[in-house]
């Protein structure tokens, strides 16, 4: 076994990465990325936001809902 | 990293409006996501993101998808409010309807993204492939814990630490599903293998049986 990765260290012994998790307590925890070095992924394309209606959203959560629906009906027919 | 908390918030509005209005009478309680541990969801996922060495400086749709997902498991908490004459669900009832909402919330977070490279938008509705993915699927996401212990109060001895390789490659593999089925979307009704399946309903036990049809409208 030749993973780099594996043998990578997962703990917080050395790291000085304390991140606050956001709620303003002062608490907070160690997010260790030096830990991952070696799984670069090749591509970026970078994410962008669509203002999409909350009617549409629910449009397609309901023909998601018919497609199971006809789904069940087929294995019962 | 972009901004992307609004999509959060609408991803999880959409989705507890959607239960409250059209499946709550039928399962006995409506939902409601805390605010607060979306916004946590999403400055993890932020931190997440940022200078990991594992990923990419600008990570697509599909990582972010994941991200949100695991992410999410841990930190969004939903509320249960049983309607009346309801039980109550127990905690681990909870945490498998969790997972539910977190597999409905995936089409309705990709609807809301585009990549930024060609501004193409993910306009495809996104679904399991087939029932048996659906069902192996969810089982997945309910194993997506990490180690991270806390913000509690008192604090705990120790900072809690995230293991990082293990989230690394949860994310990986969990947005190369998200991604396959994207693809594999048609938004057609397609059964695996039409009758000939190799489930029978009244055969599996009954969470995997509520995985099959808690969404479906009467």
């Amino acid at each position: 076994m030749n993973d780099p990765i594996a043998k990578a260290p997962n703990t917080v012994a050395g790291f000085s990465h304390i991140i606050d998790d956001g709620d303003s307590n002062g608490h907070g925890y160690f997010l260790p990325k030096q830990a991952a070095v070696g799984l670069k992924s090749v591509f970026n394309s970078g994410v962008g936001m669509v203002d999409v209606p909350v009617s549409v959203l629910r449009t397609a959560l309901a023909a998601l809902s018919a497609n199971q629906k006809q789904r069940l009906a087929d294995i019962k027919s | 990293m972009q901004n992307l908390l609004p999509v959060f918030n609408k991803t999880l509005e959409t989705v507890c409006g959607d239960w409250d209005d059209n499946h709550s009478k039928k399962w006995g309680f409506t939902i409601d996501a805390s605010r607060k541990s979306i916004s946590r969801t999403h400055f993890f996922v932020s931190d997440l993101l940022t200078a990991n060495p594992a990923l990419p400086t600008d990570p697509g749709p599909f990582k972010m998808a994941a991200a949100f997902l695991v992410s999410g498991m841990h930190f969004i908490q939903f509320s249960f409010f049983p309607l009346q004459g309801a039980t109550a669900l127990s905690e681990s009832e909870q945490l498998v309807w969790k997972s539910r909402f977190m597999f409905k919330a995936i089409p309705v977070f990709l609807l809301q993204l585009k990549l930024t490279e060609t501004g193409k938008k993910l306009g495809k509705i996104w679904d399991a492939p087939t029932i048996h993915y659906r069902l192996d699927f969810l089982n997945f996401i309910r194993w997506c814990e990490f180690p991270l212990l806390g913000p509690s109060s008192p604090p705990p001895p120790n900072i809690p630490s995230v293991n990082m390789v293990r989230l690394n490659r949860l994310i990986m593999a969990t947005t190369l599903i998200i991604e396959a089925c994207y693809y594999l979307s048609e938004n057609e009704v397609k059964c695996d293998v039409k009758n000939r399946i190799h489930i029978t309903p009244g055969d599996i036990d009954d969470i995997s049986r509520t995985d099959l049809y808690f969404d479906c409208r009467e």
